[in-house]
């Protein structure tokens, strides 16, 4: 890596280029904390730069071609990073969102879970505590976590389980769902199961 | 009772209609009737947070609230709170869980936030005992450039590929800091300092490029011939160093990973010019980027929560101690009145220890080989112990006590890391102590957000029979010797940084034994003297032997993460 040539910024296109890719294939790709790094570095070691050249600077002549191209490249990488993070906290919600809030549905996923980074999960906690706050008040009437893609047009549904979920408790009695039965249930009751991939729904 | 219950059969499609009445029927002669209106609000608040109850956790739920005498109006503020409480923690599953249900009521009583306002700190609760076997084994995997839970449960024979891939997760973890730290990591910037800096090699790339400079990161093993040489994931070379003169700091023993820098000679091997330590990584560093894996098997915690504990525990726990004792021979004559002197202290100063620590070896002399008698004086030792401590009832009471193997000691095996002292030989100390832990060698503690390693090895002489190449650096002190046992072992990011031939260990259980991220305290109990250095932020000390000229031992202080030695006159004994 040292003997080749670097632009300023070049990093930050590789980071950015991994963003492309996540949203191209539509994954989730690691936390790429050594290139982060790496970039905080650049931009620790540009403003260093940029502080030697600020020390000369003459009066008369106005600042230096040099410390705009240094500007220039802070403020670069600066974005490059926010839309680097960004475009993962975007991800993290869609992904909220698609098991309806299930947050331990997610975090419990070990492929999931090795790609975040701690901060991320931090997030992740937080971002669900303030939906939950939000939802409290009028989760009576309305579920906000339901798919809207697929609207429900009656109030029962015909489901198939696909994952043991053992005997599972709801308002009009238990029912004991096991891998391959077929039940016909109130939407209501079940609605996370669906969306947590526990059942499906028989069309 | 048939016309409430809504399992309706649909016969959309004559292939399914059997097994749909059979299994309607089924789910009918399961079913409980109808839950009434204070199991539906259960329900209800724990569907909002999108988890599912069984019938085990709603009845569990329903004891909860009548045992709090709770109202109907504000069940579902109380059912909220645990149920927001429950899915904060780590191991949720949507199937509310009964154990972690149980916990959460638990951890939510201590800390008495469901009626009244938070009260001060329980240290019970936030202090556990982790032995060896418990850990869960991480792996670092080089694919996903983190940390992955090992597929297969561990035996104590260990495969042969777990044999491997011990020596290559001790490389790659100490690789992974070595590639992150600014003096290794290349400067993005074209300028002076990039040309003085050389980047970290491979012995793969040596080949056919004799009289270039490399710098490498290899374990320092014996070849087939007996030459010493360094050995990566790749390959190895053979080592000269008759170009070195002096090494850098640390101990640089057989099974050691350093970081070598030399020329490549015609004669394929490499002229050292520089041989060192690789850096280490402070704990803070490592836990932001790790801080989610759950190292030590007791729920790993945010990085925030930990914060605002570390304050806390400054704040409110200033006053509370651990004790470490080393070297306790039960059959010497001064031990049990040392030990009673000490008790006598804490009682009449009114300063009671959170946790004892009694570190072997419990026999001044090795009876692995000894006859009956000596096994039976071994166990009335122990006896004698578990009478004196017992007579101090307000020490019993609330101190934790630990025993941790030293190498003399009668355990299930002699390799590392070592099982607990034999319980047949403890059952007197197990009935008369009721907070008693029979500690792995190492074990490790957590309290709150710091982790603590207790390790009783003979360290220092061990290291220093092992050291190759030139030797240690010439014309050190006792002191240097000290600072180099240290850093070495933290270094390494592990406990005994010696290949197998000369410290064997169990290969599936090696992850007890590494120090990746650092606790914030590791006790190296040693019969060395006594020391107390701390390095990148780890307070490593040595409690030395119990018994000396004087009794001594150290107290080890949370809140300021500090530990101080106390000694204990012996006059009347003499």
């Amino acid at each position: 890596m040292s003997a080749d040539t670097r632009q300023f910024g070049d990093l930050a296109t590789q980071l950015v280029m991994e963003s492309r890719r996540s949203t191209q294939t539509d994954a989730l790709l690691k936390y790429n904390d050594s290139l982060v790094r790496s970039l905080i570095r650049e931009q620790r070691d540009l403003e260093r730069a940029a502080e030697a050249l600020e020390a000369g600077i003459d009066e008369r002549q106005g600042p230096p071609p040099a410390l705009l191209i240094i500007q220039t490249a802070i403020s670069r990488n600066k974005r490059c990073l926010l839309a680097y993070h960004s475009h993962r906290v975007d991800h993290l919600r869609d992904l909220y969102w698609a098991v309806g809030g299930a947050l331990p549905h997610i975090l419990n996923n070990q492929d999931i879970r090795s790609k975040l980074s701690p901060h991320e999960v931090d997030y992740l906690r937080q971002y669900n505590s303030s939906v939950m706050e939000f939802r409290s008040e009028f989760s009576h009437e309305l579920d906000i976590t339901a798919s809207i893609t697929n609207p429900p047009k009656d109030l029962h549904v015909l489901v198939h389980v696909v994952k043991d979920c053992g005997v599972i408790q709801t308002e009009l009695g238990s029912i004991d769902f096991q891998k391959g039965q077929r039940f016909m249930v109130r939407r209501a009751d079940i609605e996370h199961l669906i969306v947590q991939g526990y059942l499906e729904e028989v069309s | 009772m048939i016309t409430r219950i809504s399992f309706l059969v649909t016969s959309t499609r004559r292939a399914f209609q059997l097994f749909a009445l059979v299994y309607t029927n089924l789910a009918i002669s399961e079913t409980r009737g109808m839950s009434n209106a204070r199991q539906r609000t259960i329900i209800k608040v724990f569907r909002k947070f999108s988890n599912s109850l069984g019938p085990d956790t709603l009845d569990f739920l329903e004891q909860i609230l009548d045992a709090h005498d709770i109202q109907n109006s504000d069940i579902e503020s109380s059912i909220e709170t645990l149920a927001k409480e429950y899915n904060k923690q780590d191991d949720a599953t949507m199937k509310v869980s009964i154990e972690i249900l149980q916990k959460v009521y638990e951890a939510l009583q201590d800390q008495g936030q469901t009626h009244t306002e938070a009260e001060a700190l329980d240290p019970d609760s936030h202090l556990h005992f982790i032995n060896a076997s418990e850990m869960p084994s991480w792996h670092w995997s080089v694919e996903r450039g983190t940390f992955e839970k090992s597929a297969n449960p561990p035996t104590v024979s260990g495969s042969a590929d777990s044999r491997v891939f011990t020596v290559r997760d001790r490389l790659n973890v100490i690789k992974q800091c070595v590639l992150r730290n600014e003096h290794f990591a290349p400067s993005t910037l074209p300028s002076r300092d990039r040309d003085r800096l050389v980047t970290l090699r491979s012995t793969k790339q040596l080949l056919g490029r004799a009289g270039e400079r490399f710098l490498l990161l290899g374990m320092l093993a014996r070849s087939k011939e007996g030459k010493l040489v360094l050995e990566d994931a790749d390959g190895s070379v053979e080592l000269d160093f008759s170009q070195l003169d002096e090494p850098g700091d640390g101990l640089f023993t057989e099974g050691c990973f350093a970081l070598v820098e030399g020329e490549y000679t015609d004669e394929s091997r490499l002229e050292i010019i520089a041989i060192g330590q690789p850096p280490c990584e402070s704990r803070q560093v490592a836990r932001s980027i790790y801080g989610h894996i759950d190292f030590l098997g007791k729920a790993s915690t945010s990085l925030l929560d930990d914060q605002k504990l570390s304050v806390r525990v400054q704040e409110e726990l200033s006053d509370l101690h651990f004790f470490f004792l080393s070297d306790v021979w039960l059959d010497h004559p001064f031990t049990l009145p040392g030990i009673r002197k000490m008790l006598d202290n804490c009682v009449e100063n009114d300063f009671i220890p959170k946790v004892i620590v009694l570190c072997g070896n419990f026999t001044s002399q090795s009876i692995t080989h000894g006859n009956a008698r000596d096994i039976q004086r071994y166990q009335d030792n122990f006896d004698a112990l578990a009478e004196l401590i017992a007579s101090y009832t307000s020490i019993t009471r609330t101190t934790h006590f630990v025993l941790v193997p030293g190498p003399l000691d009668l355990t299930l095996n002699s390799i590392l890391p070592r099982q607990p002292i034999l319980p047949s030989l403890l059952s007197r100390i197990r009935s008369k102590i009721p907070k008693v832990h029979l500690g792995s060698n190492p074990c490790r503690m957590k309290f709150f957000d710091q982790e603590i390693v207790i390790y009783r090895e003979d360290c220092m002489a061990k290291m220093l029979r092992n050291v190759v190449g030139v030797g240690v650096k010439p014309g050190v002190n006792s002191d240097d010797l000290k600072r180099f046992l240290v850093q070495t072992i933290l270094d390494q990011a592990h406990l005994s940084p010696l290949t197998i031939n000369i410290q064997p260990t169990l290969s599936d259980y090696d992850h007890s034994l590494r120090l990746y991220p650092l606790p914030t305290a590791l006790v190296l109990a040693d019969k060395y003297d006594r020391y107390k250095i701390t390095y990148t932020g780890c307070h490593v000390f040595n409690p030395g032997s119990f018994i000396g000229s004087a009794f001594v031992f150290s107290t080890y202080k949370p809140a300021e993460i500090n530990s101080e030695e106390c000694i204990l006159d012996m006059g009347q004994f003499e």
